[in-house]
C-alpha cells in the first residue's frame, strides 16, 4: 500500500504558494490601476497646461522648444506626443518633423522600428529573422513604425520605404498604410514591388492592404497601368485590375488608359482577369464594340461586371435580363432601375410582355425592393392607374402578391380594397383565405359582399383540388 | 484484506483526479502564458493604430450580420439596433424569425417600419421555404424573414440563403454589439497574408449593465452572485483560453453570439447543422474539414477586442440548462468528428484541441463531479489520508483561483471595461469564490450534459431570457 506522509508539506507550501501568487497578482493589479491612473491625470493636466506651449513651437519658438524640452517624465512627453500630432497639418508637418526630431522622439521611433541586426552565424540569422517575424515581436516595431509615418514626407518616405523590408507582415502592412499616407510619390514603386510580392509570395503582406494603401496614395492611373503586363502573375494582375478600378472610381477626369496589356486582358484566357479588366472599359482605350463583345462572354462573372458598365456605355442591357445566370439578371434589372425613365419604362414593358418568368420574377423583386411596387399599389384606385393595374396583376400571376395580400385589411381604403379585391382574385396566395374572412365582416357592405363571395370560391377552389389529390 | 483492497482503490481513483487536474492546469497555464503577451501586444497595437483605415478602405468586405431569433420579443429591437448602428459601411442585417409564438415579429414591424416583400428564394445551403418576408421602408439594409419553427441552425441556413456579402456574422437576438466590434472582428481578414475563414470575438455579460436603444451607456456588475461569477469565468475563457488555443492555431470554439464567417467556407463545409445542439461549434469543425479537404491554408482565427454584450442566465435552473446543452453539444462535436482527434491532417486542433476540448472538458466533467463528491466522501470516512486530500483541493480549487485571478489581471490590462475600483475589488474577490462552490456546481451540471448525450436525450433546451 503506497503511503504519503511527505506530500502534507508539499500540499501546505503549494496551498501557500497560490495564495502568495494570488495576493501578488492582487497587489499588481490594483497598483497598476492606480498607476494608470495617475498617469492618465497627469497626462490630461499636462495636456491642459501645454497646449499653448506646443503651438507656440509649432510657431516656431525656441524658447517653448526649451520649455517642452525641460519636461522629462512619461505622462507629460506623451502628453506632449499627441499634442504634436494632433497638430500636423500641411503648413505645420514640416515644423512639427522637426520638433518631434528636436525632442528626442523621432530617434527613440527609429530604434524600435529599425533594431539593430547581430550578425552571427546562418542559424543565428534565421532564428533571429523568425524571431522578428513573429507577430508577437513584431507588435512594437509596428507601433514605431505608424508614429514614424506621422513625419514629413521627405523624411518619412524613406523611413517607410526601409521598413517595407521588415520580415513581419504586420509592419509591412503598417509601413504600407503609412507610406501611402504620405502622399510621396516615390512611394509608388516600393508599393507595386510590394504588392508583386504579396501577389506572389505567401506570408509576405496582407493583399488588401497594399491594394488599400496604393488607393490612398492616389497615384496617376497610368503609372499603376504601367505596372500591368501579360507576363505578370495572374494575381497581380487582378490586383492591379482592382486598384485601377478603385483609383478611376475616385478621380473624376481620367484620360483614357491605353497600355497594350491592358487592353488585352479584355480577351485575356482567365475569366477573373476579364471580368475585372470589364469594369475599366469606360476608362481604356477601345471601342464600345468591347462592351457588346463582354456582354456575350461565356463566363457569367464577366456578363455581370459588363452590365456595371453597359449602362455608362449606352449599351442595350434589357436584354440581359433574360440571362440564364440570375446573377446576371440581377444585375441588368438593378442597372435599369437606377437609370433615367426610358429605361425604366423598357424595364416595365419588359416585365409585363415577357414570357420569361424567371426575368419577370427578378423584375419583381427588384420592384420590390426599390419601393416601385408600393406606389402601383398606393396609385391601384386613381383614375389613369391603368399600367399600375397591370404590374399588380402581373405580381398576382408570378405569385408575388404578398405585398397586395398585405394590404387586404378593413382599414385600408374602400376604392383601394374593391380594386385590390379584383386584382387578387386568382391569387393562390396562403394568407388570401384569412384576409378575405376578415374582410368579409367589414362594416363596408361592397367590400364584405365581395370578399364573402371570393372567399367562397376560394373554399371551392380548395375543396376541388383536395378532392383530386 | 478486504480494507486493503478498498483503500488501493481509492488511491487509484484518488490519483486518477488529481492527474486530471493536474492536466488540465498544466493546459490552463500554457494557454494563460501564451495569451497574456499576445493579448496584451496586441491592445497595445490597437491602441495606436485604430481601425479607422479599415473603415475607410475600398476593399474592406461587405458583411451579412445574421440574426436568429426565437420568441425574444424583450430583446430583438434592442439587438438590430446594436447591429444596425455598428460602424461599418457595407452592411446587410437579415432577421430571421424562426417561428416565434410572441410578439417578436410584431416588435420588428412596428419598429422597423417593416413591409412585406417577395424575394426569390435560392438554396445554396439545405434549407426551409421562408414564410414571408419582410424589408423596411427606411432602412435598406435591413431584410426580415419569417420560417417556421426549425431551430437556431436552421434559421442560419435560411439567413445563409439570403445573405448576398462574402462574409456573415451570427448574432444572438439577445445581444449588444459594441460599435466598432465588428470592424475589429473584420482585421483580421484585412491584417493576414492569408484569407480568414473564421474569426471570433469576445462575449462579455450584460447583466447589471444600462442599456439604451441598443448601446451599452454605463457598465455595472450585476448583483447576484451567479452572474458575478458567470463574469469571472467568461473572462477566463475568452481572455486566455480561447487567445491561447488562437495562438496554437487551434481554435475549436468560436461563439455563435458573435463570429466571422466566410460565407463560401459555410456553403462548402454544407451550413449549419440541424442535429448539433451546439451549432456553432459543429460549423468551425466541419470547416477546418473542408478546408483541409481543399487544401486550402484559410485560418481560423480568435480576436480579443471585438466585444458582444450578452445575457447570462440569472438562475441555477436556467444556468444548467444553458451548460448541459454546451455540454452535450460540445460532446457531440467531437465524437461527430472523432476522425479528426489525434489526426495530425489537422494539425494542432486535431492533435491538441479536439482532445482536450472532447475528452478533457467533455468527457472529463464527469470525472471532475466525481471527484469533487467522491474525494470528500473518501476523506471523512477515512480511506484517503490528508495529503492525498489536500493536493486534490489545492488541484481543484487552489490553483483555479490562479487562473481566475490571472485572467481578471488579463482583463485589466488589455479591454478594461470595468471602470471603478470597486468594479476590480468584486471581480478579484469573485475570482476566488467562483472556484469554491460555482466551478463545482458547474461540474454536476456538464457531467449531467454527458450523461444525457450518453442516454441520446440530445434536444435543444431553451434559456429563457428576462431582456437586457
Amino acid at each position: 500500500m503506497p503511503t504519503l506522509d511527505s506530500p502534507l508539506v508539499l500540499a501546505i507550501a503549494l496551498c501557500v504558494l497560490v495564495a502568495i501568487v494570488n495576493l501578488s497578482l492582487t497587489i499588481f493589479v490594483v497598483l497598476r490601476r492606480a498607476h494608470r491612473r495617475q498617469y492618465f491625470a497627469l497626462k490630461d493636466q499636462a495636456r491642459d497646461q501645454l497646449t499653448g506651449t506646443v503651438h507656440e513651437a509649432c510657431r516656431g519658438s525656441r524658447d517653448a522648444l526649451r520649455a517642452l524640452k525641460s519636461y522629462d517624465d512619461g505622462a507629460t512627453r506623451d502628453a506632449i506626443e499627441e499634442l504634436l500630432l494632433a497638430c500636423v497639418s500641411a503648413n505645420t508637418h514640416e515644423i512639427i518633423t522637426h520638433l518631434l526630431a528636436e525632442l528626442g522622439y523621432v530617434a527613440r521611433w527609429k530604434k524600435r522600428a529599425f533594431p539593430r541586426h547581430h550578425r552571427g552565424s546562418v542559424l543565428m540569422t534565421r532564428a533571429a529573422d523568425c524571431i522578428r517575424k513573429s507577430r508577437v515581436f513584431a507588435v512594437r516595431r509596428a507601433i514605431a513604425v505608424g508614429h514614424l509615418g506621422y513625419l514629413h514626407r521627405s523624411i518619412a518616405a524613406p523611413l517607410m520605404i526601409q521598413a517595407l523590408e521588415d520580415p513581419s507582415p504586420l509592419v509591412i502592412s503598417v509601413a504600407a498604410d503609412s507610406l501611402a499616407r504620405t502622399g510621396d510619390p516615390t512611394g509608388l514603386t516600393p508599393l507595386l514591388d510590394l504588392l508583386r510580392r504579396a501577389t506572389d509570395e505567401v506570408d509576405v503582406a496582407p493583399e488588401r492592404g497594399v491594394k488599400a494603401a496604393l488607393v490612398t496614395l492616389r497615384p496617376d492611373a497610368h503609372d499603376v497601368a504601367k505596372a500591368y503586363s501579360r507576363l505578370e502573375s495572374k494575381r497581380f494582375r487582378m490586383a492591379i485590375l482592382d486598384v485601377l478600378h478603385e483609383l478611376v472610381g475616385r478621380v473624376n477626369t481620367i484620360t483614357k488608359l491605353s497600355n497594350t496589356d491592358l487592353l488585352d486582358s479584355l480577351q485575356d484566357a482567365d475569366f477573373e482577369i476579364r471580368a475585372r479588366a470589364v469594369r475599366l472599359i469606360p476608362v481604356l482605350t477601345v471601342e464600345r464594340a468591347a462592351v457588346r463583345t463582354a456582354l456575350k462572354d461565356g463566363s457569367p462573372l464577366v456578363r455581370l461586371r459588363a452590365v456595371n458598365v453597359a449602362s455608362v456605355s449606352g449599351e442595350e442591357v434589357c436584354r440581359h435580363v433574360h440571362d440564364e445566370q440570375w446573377r446576371v439578371r440581377e444585375a441588368a434589372v438593378a442597372e435599369l432601375l437606377k437609370a433615367h425613365d426610358d429605361r425604366r419604362h423598357q424595364l416595365l414593358d419588359t416585365l409585363l410582355s415577357t414570357s420569361d418568368r424567371y426575368a419577370a420574377q427578378q423584375i419583381m423583386q427588384q420592384w420590390q425592393l426599390s419601393g416601385e411596387l408600393r406606389l402601383c399599389l398606393a396609385r391601384l384606385d386613381e383614375e389613369n392607374a391603368l399600367c399600375d393595374q397591370l404590374v399588380c396583376r402581373k405580381a398576382v400571376e408570378l405569385g408575388m402578391d404578398s405585398m397586395l395580400i398585405d394590404a387586404l385589411q378593413p382599414a385600408t381604403p374602400e376604392a383601394l380594397l374593391m380594386r385590390l379585391l379584383e386584382i387578387t382574385h386568382i391569387s393562390q396566395h396562403p394568407e388570401r383565405a384569412s384576409r378575405l374572412a376578415l374582410l368579409a365582416q367589414c362594416s363596408t357592405e361592397r367590400v364584405s359582399a365581395v370578399a364573402r363571395k371570393q372567399l367562397q370560391q376560394f373554399e371551392g377552389t380548395r375543396t376541388e383540388v383536395v378532392g383530386a389529390a | 484484506m478486504m480494507r486493503d483492497l478498498l483503500l488501493s482503490s481509492v488511491w487509484y481513483v484518488n490519483v486518477g483526479f488529481l492527474t486530471y487536474f493536474a492536466v488540465a492546469n498544466l493546459v490552463y497555464t500554457v494557454l494563460m502564458v501564451l495569451s497574456l503577451y499576445r493579448v496584451a501586444l496586441h491592445s497595445k497595437y490597437v491602441a495606436s493604430r485604430g481601425y479607422t483605415s479599415f473603415a475607410q478602405s475600398p476593399f474592406t468586405p461587405p458583411i451579412a450580420l445574421l440574426v436568429p431569433a426565437h420568441n425574444e420579443e424583450d430583446a430583438i429591437v434592442q439587438t438590430v439596433h446594436s447591429v444596425l448602428d455598428l460602424n461599418y459601411a457595407r452592411k446587410e442585417v437579415v432577421v430571421i424569425d424562426d417561428g416565434s409564438t410572441d410578439g417578436t415579429l410584431q416588435r420588428l414591424i412596428d419598429e422597423f417600419d417593416l413591409e412585406r416583400i417577395d424575394l426569390i428564394y435560392r438554396r445554396s445551403v439545405d434549407a426551409s421555404q421562408p414564410l414571408a418576408c419582410y424589408r423596411s421602408r427606411t432602412l435598406a439594409e435591413l431584410v426580415v424573414i419569417s420560417i417556421a419553427h426549425g431551430g437556431k441552425s436552421a434559421a442560419l441556413n435560411v439567413a445563409v440563403n439570403v445573405a448576398r456579402a462574402p462574409y456573415v456574422c451570427t448574432v444572438d437576438a439577445d445581444c449588444v454589439i459594441e460599435r466598432d466590434a465588428l470592424l475589429r472582428l473584420v482585421a483580421p481578414v484585412m491584417r493576414f497574408p492569408q484569407p480568414t475563414a473564421v474569426s471570433g470575438g469576445i462575449v462579455r455579460i450584460a447583466n447589471g449593465c444600462e442599456i439604451r436603444n441598443g448601446r451599452i451607456q454605463r457598465i455595472d456588475l450585476p448583483k447576484s452572485w451567479i452572474e458575478r461569477c458567470q463574469i469571472v469565468e467568461y473572462i477566463r475563457t475568452f481572455l486566455f483560453g480561447r487567445p491561447g488555443w488562437a495562438a496554437l492555431n487551434a481554435t475549436f470554439i468560436a461563439s455563435g453570439a458573435f463570429c466571422l464567417l466566410n460565407k463560401e467556407a459555410v456553403i462548402g463545409a454544407g451550413g449549419f447543422n440541424s442535429d448539433c445542439v451546439t451549432e456553432d461549434i459543429d460549423i468551425l469543425a466541419r470547416i477546418r474539414r473542408y478546408l483541409i479537404a481543399q487544401n486550402r491554408d484559410d485560418r481560423i482565427v480568435f480576436t480579443t477586442d471585438p466585444i458582444c454584450w450578452t445575457e447570462a442566465p440569472r438562475d441555477l435552473r436556467m444556468l444548467a440548462r444553458q451548460r448541459r446543452r454546451w455540454q452535450v453539444g460540445l460532446v457531440q462535436t467531437v465524437l461527430r468528428n472523432h476522425d479528426m482527434v489525434l489526426n495530425a491532417k489537422y494539425g494542432a486542433a486535431g492533435l491538441l484541441s479536439m482532445p482536450f476540448h472532447g475528452y478533457l472538458e467533455g468527457f472529463g466533467a464527469f470525472l471532475e463531479a466525481s471527484g469533487t463528491l467522491l474525494v470528500p466522501i473518501f476523506y471523512l470516512l477515512g480511506l484517503l489520508s490528508f495529503p492525498h486530500f489536500a493536493a486534490f483541493i489545492f488541484l481543484a480549487v487552489g490553483y483555479g483561483t490562479l487562473l481566475s485571478i490571472g485572467s481578471i489581471v488579463l482583463e485589466e490590462m488589455t479591454v478594461a471595461r470595468y471602470p471603478t475600483n470597486r468594479h476590480l475589488w468584486t471581480l478579484l474577490m469573485y475570482g476566488v469564490l467562483e472556484n469554491v462552490g460555482y466551478r463545482q456546481i458547474l461540474a454536476f451540471f456538464r457531467a449531467h450534459g454527458v450523461i444525457k448525450y450518453l442516454c441520446r436525450s440530445r434536444k435543444w433546451e431553451k434559456v429563457t431570457h428576462s431582456g437586457l
